[in-house]
C-alpha cells in the first residue's frame, strides 16, 4: 500500500454539500497511513476561501452537486488557479454527457459515490502518480 | 331614412358583439394556455423536488450506510462477512434504483449543459439500447428559447425516442430541426418502422403529454405517415420566446 509513497502523505481536499457522507469519507481516507485530508468544504465558496490561506493540497474530492456553483462550474476555476491541483470528480449522478464534460474539462477521474473503499484509495494514489488504473474504475 | 339608420345601427351593433365574442375567446384560449403551462410547470417543480430529495438526501445516505457497513466488515469474524456482503448488495441495488428514478425525474445534464448537450448525449443511449441508427442533426440555436421551452422539447424528444423504440419496430431514426418562414421552427423524428393505426396518434398518455406540452409552448405535434414506410413526427413552434 505505501509502495508509491514512503515518507509524504498525500494531501486530500473534499468538498461535499452532504455533511455525514463527508465526515465517513474523511474517517474513510484518513484511515490509510499514506493519506491525509487537510481541508474539507461544503461548497465552492468554503472551499476556495481555505485554498487562498496558501495551504497545500494534492488531489480534491470534488463533488457536482453543491449548493452555489456545481462541480463543474468549479472546475476550471480550480485548475486554472492551483496549476498543480488533480481533481477527481465524486456524484450521485453517473450520466456519460456529465463524465464527458468534466474529463474533458480537466478532471483526472470521475467516480461515483458508492465505489468501494479500495478502489478509491487505488484511484488517488494512481492519480497522484499520474499512473492509468483499469477504466472500470469509473473513468471514461 | 329611418329604415337606414336602424339598419345602419344593427350592423354595426352585431359587428361589436362579433369582435367582443372574439375577444372573450382569445381570453379564453390565453387562459387555457396559461393554465396548461401553470399544471406543466407544477408537474416539473414536483419532479424536481422529489429528485432531488433522492439524490440529495435518500442517495448519500445509503452511500453512507455502504460505507459504514464496509467498516463493520473489517471488524466481524470470517463468519459474518458472508453476511455483510449480501446486505452491500441490496444496498448497492437500492443506490442503483434511486440514482435511476432520479435521473428520470430530474434530467441533470439538461440542466447542467443545455438542450443540445443532453439531446446528443440521451437520444443515442436510448436508440442504442433498441438497435436502432439514429441521426440526429439539430442547428439551431436552442439558447435563444426560454429554459420552460427548452425543457418541453427535450420532453418531448426524448418521449417520441422511447415511443419509436418501443413500437415502431424501426433500424433508423432521423431527428432534425428546420427554420420556417414566419418565425416558427420545426423539429422532426422520423422513422422507417411499421407506422401507425389512425387512432393511434391521439391515443396513450405520452403522446398526450407531449401535445400538451406542445400546446403550452404555442406550438403542436403533427403525425403522419411517410411516403416511403415508416412515421413522421412534427413539432412546430415559435422559433423565440418574445
Amino acid at each position: 500500500m505505501n509502495q508509491y509513497f514512503e515518507n509524504k502523505k498525500i494531501r486530500l481536499a473534499i468538498a461535499d454539500d452532504h455533511e455525514l457522507f463527508r465526515s465517513q469519507m474523511i474517517l474513510l481516507l484518513n484511515s490509510n497511513p499514506d493519506l491525509e485530508v487537510v481541508v474539507q468544504s461544503k461548497d465552492g465558496q468554503e472551499l476556495l476561501q481555505q485554498l487562498q490561506t496558501g495551504i497545500h493540497v494534492d488531489i480534491l474530492l470534488l463533488d457536482i452537486n453543491m449548493p452555489g456553483k456545481t462541480g463543474l462550474e468549479l472546475l476550471p476555476i480550480l485548475l486554472q488557479k492551483y496549476l498543480n491541483l488533480k481533481v477527481i470528480m465524486l456524484s450521485m449522478n453517473s450520466h456519460a454527457g456529465i463524465v464527458k464534460a468534466a474529463l474533458q474539462t480537466g478532471a483526472s477521474y470521475y467516480l461515483q459515490k458508492d465505489i468501494e473503499p479500495n478502489d478509491l484509495t487505488e484511484t488517488i494514489r494512481c492519480t497522484m502518480n499520474s499512473c492509468r488504473i483499469l477504466p472500470t474504475i469509473g473513468n471514461c | 331614412m329611418l329604415t337606414f339608420f336602424i339598419v345602419f345601427f344593427a350592423v354595426q351593433f352585431n359587428a361589436r358583439v362579433v369582435k367582443h365574442q372574439k375577444e372573450i375567446d382569445i381570453n379564453k384560449e390565453e387562459k387555457e394556455l396559461a393554465l396548461l403551462q401553470a399544471t406543466i410547470d407544477a408537474q416539473e417543480d414536483e419532479r424536481k423536488s422529489i429528485g432531488a430529495d433522492l439524490h440529495d438526501d435518500i442517495g448519500p445516505m445509503l452511500t453512507v450506510v455502504q460505507m459504514k457497513l464496509n467498516q463493520l466488515q473489517l471488524a466481524v469474524p470470517e463468519t459474518n462477512k458472508e453476511n455483510i456482503t449480501e446486505i452491500k448488495d441490496s444496498v448497492k441495488e437500492a443506490i442503483a434504483g434511486v440514482r435511476g428514478i432520479s435521473q428520470q425525474l430530474v434530467p441533470a445534464v439538461f440542466e447542467m449543459l443545455g438542450l443540445k448537450a443532453a439531446l446528443k448525449s440521451e437520444l443515442p443511449t436510448i436508440a442504442d439500447s433498441g438497435a436502432i441508427n439514429l441521426d440526429l442533426k439539430l442547428d439551431f440555436d436552442y439558447t435563444l428559447l426560454s429554459t420552460e421551452t427548452q425543457l418541453a422539447i427535450y420532453r418531448i424528444l426524448k418521449e417520441a425516442t422511447n415511443n419509436v423504440m418501443k413500437h415502431a419496430q424501426s433500424r433508423n431514426l432521423f431527428i432534425y430541426d428546420e427554420e420556417q418562414n414566419s418565425g416558427k421552427m420545426n423539429i422532426c423524428v422520423e422513422d422507417d418502422g411499421i407506422g401507425f393505426k389512425e387512432n393511434e396518434t391521439d391515443s396513450g398518455l405520452g403522446l398526450r403529454n407531449m401535445r400538451a406540452r406542445a400546446r403550452a409552448m404555442g406550438g403542436e405535434i403533427t403525425i403522419v405517415p411517410r411516403p416511403q414506410g415508416g412515421t413522421k413526427l412534427t413539432l412546430n413552434f415559435p422559433s423565440s420566446s418574445d
